[in-house]
């Protein structure tokens, strides 16, 4: 026969065995989730670079294309300076589509006289200064 | 408490125990993964991306050498520079027709002969063939281009097509431009009322700048581009013009 100390017992058992369990259930549950997110934060990082390097790729082409001259040097560099903004890649001058962005010139391509980045809105087109 | 209890409360203990440790001495609750689709992210950045990135210089470097190309024809009356046309020259100017004797052989070998020239120093690594143009267009055949790094290997085709904004074919234009105007004119005593009628407004005497006509059966011609082509230069942009000659004695 169990006596009530020794039911009282079980059950303290049981309730410690559930609150040990549920502890290590949500430790193991944060590390796991949060190593997940970052993994996943971590791959779309690395894919935006991509699709920004890929868009960089192809302003070059159309500047080429366009006449403009530019040293197979000078490719590297004009890719790790283009940045994302409002969803396209401005690469140079040429990428903003309206005069305020081309104006402001948030990413600060284009030529730079005395440390001012400027580019200049003309007959529809971002143009660099001369 | 019964000795199976106790266990229970020592294997729980340890856990809980080994819990903390782990996060007292990692300093984080965070499991490291690696990035998802790790391999298939390297490929695309390291071997892809390379590869396009060779191919927008491969391509920057053909284009100018392809300008490069058209100005050295340009500047020597369609004639690669050092070589002189067999008719001789007049004032400069390359003669294409002499008494009787069509000179001028054409472009077409001439182009992908001196451009693949300047690709074997200027993109080493590569060799291309079948070399023509079409339109303002030039294309090329080229080897097959390879990037590889541990565990990924890209092989692409190095073959190219690059707008050159210009169309060496202008010259044939002018050939058949200059055969007309020999057509009509050849032989005659009143030779500079017959060329202003026959020859076309962007066919100049002498000078695009200053036309001066030489009383001479040979008149050398200045002629602008028939497309208004404008090729690159250190300078900025420059109108194509060409200095050629023409003899309209009669044989």
């Amino acid at each position: 026969m169990i006596g009530k100390q020794g039911i009282l017992g079980d059950v303290l058992d049981l309730s410690y065995l559930i609150a040990g369990a549920i502890i290590i259930l949500v430790v193991a549950s944060l590390a796991l989730t949060s190593g997940i997110n970052d993994s996943n934060h971590k791959s779309l990082v690395e894919l935006g670079d991509f699709k920004r390097v890929d868009s960089a790729i192809a302003n070059i082409k159309v500047l080429t294309a366009g006449g403009e001259q530019i040293d197979p040097s000078q490719v590297e560099d004009l890719i790790k300076r283009s940045k994302v903004f409002a969803g396209r890649t401005i690469t140079s001058c040429f990428d903003y589509r309206n005069e305020e962005d081309c104006n402001t010139n948030p990413v600060r391509v284009g030529s730079s006289k005395a440390g001012i980045y400027a580019c200049r809105w003309h007959d529809g087109l971002c143009l660099a200064p001369v | 408490m019964n000795k199976k209890g106790l266990v229970i409360h020592l294997v729980l203990l340890g856990l809980l125990v080994g819990i903390g440790s782990f996060i007292l001495l990692s300093g984080t609750l965070d499991v490291e993964t690696d990035i998802k689709g790790k391999w298939q992210l390297d490929f695309l950045t390291k071997n892809y991306q390379e590869a396009e990135k060779q191919l927008l210089k491969n391509e920057i470097l053909i284009k100018q050498a392809g300008v490069e190309v058209a100005w050295q024809l340009v500047e020597n009356g369609g004639y690669a520079p050092g070589t002189e046309s067999s008719c001789g020259k007049a004032e400069e100017a390359q003669v294409w027709f002499k008494e009787g004797k069509w000179c001028f052989k054409g472009i077409a070998t001439l182009v992908p002969e001196m451009v693949s020239e300047k690709l074997t120093t200027s993109i080493p690594g590569n060799t291309y063939s079948d070399i023509t143009f079409s339109g303002p267009f030039l294309t090329g055949k080229g080897g097959k281009g390879v990037i590889s790094r541990e565990k990924a290997t890209y092989i692409f085709d190095t073959s190219f097509t690059v707008y050159l904004g210009y169309s060496f074919d202008e010259y044939q234009r002018l050939q058949e431009e200059g055969l007309r105007l020999l057509a009509s004119c050849v032989g005659k005593e009143e030779l500079k009322q017959c060329l202003d009628m026959a020859k076309l407004d962007y066919w100049k005497y002498g000078s695009c700048e200053q036309e001066e006509f030489s009383d001479s059966s040979i008149v050398p011609f200045c002629i602008a581009s028939p497309q208004l082509a404008y090729l690159p230069t250190s300078e900025g942009q420059k109108l194509v013009t060409y200095a050629i000659a023409l003899d309209f004695s009669s044989s």
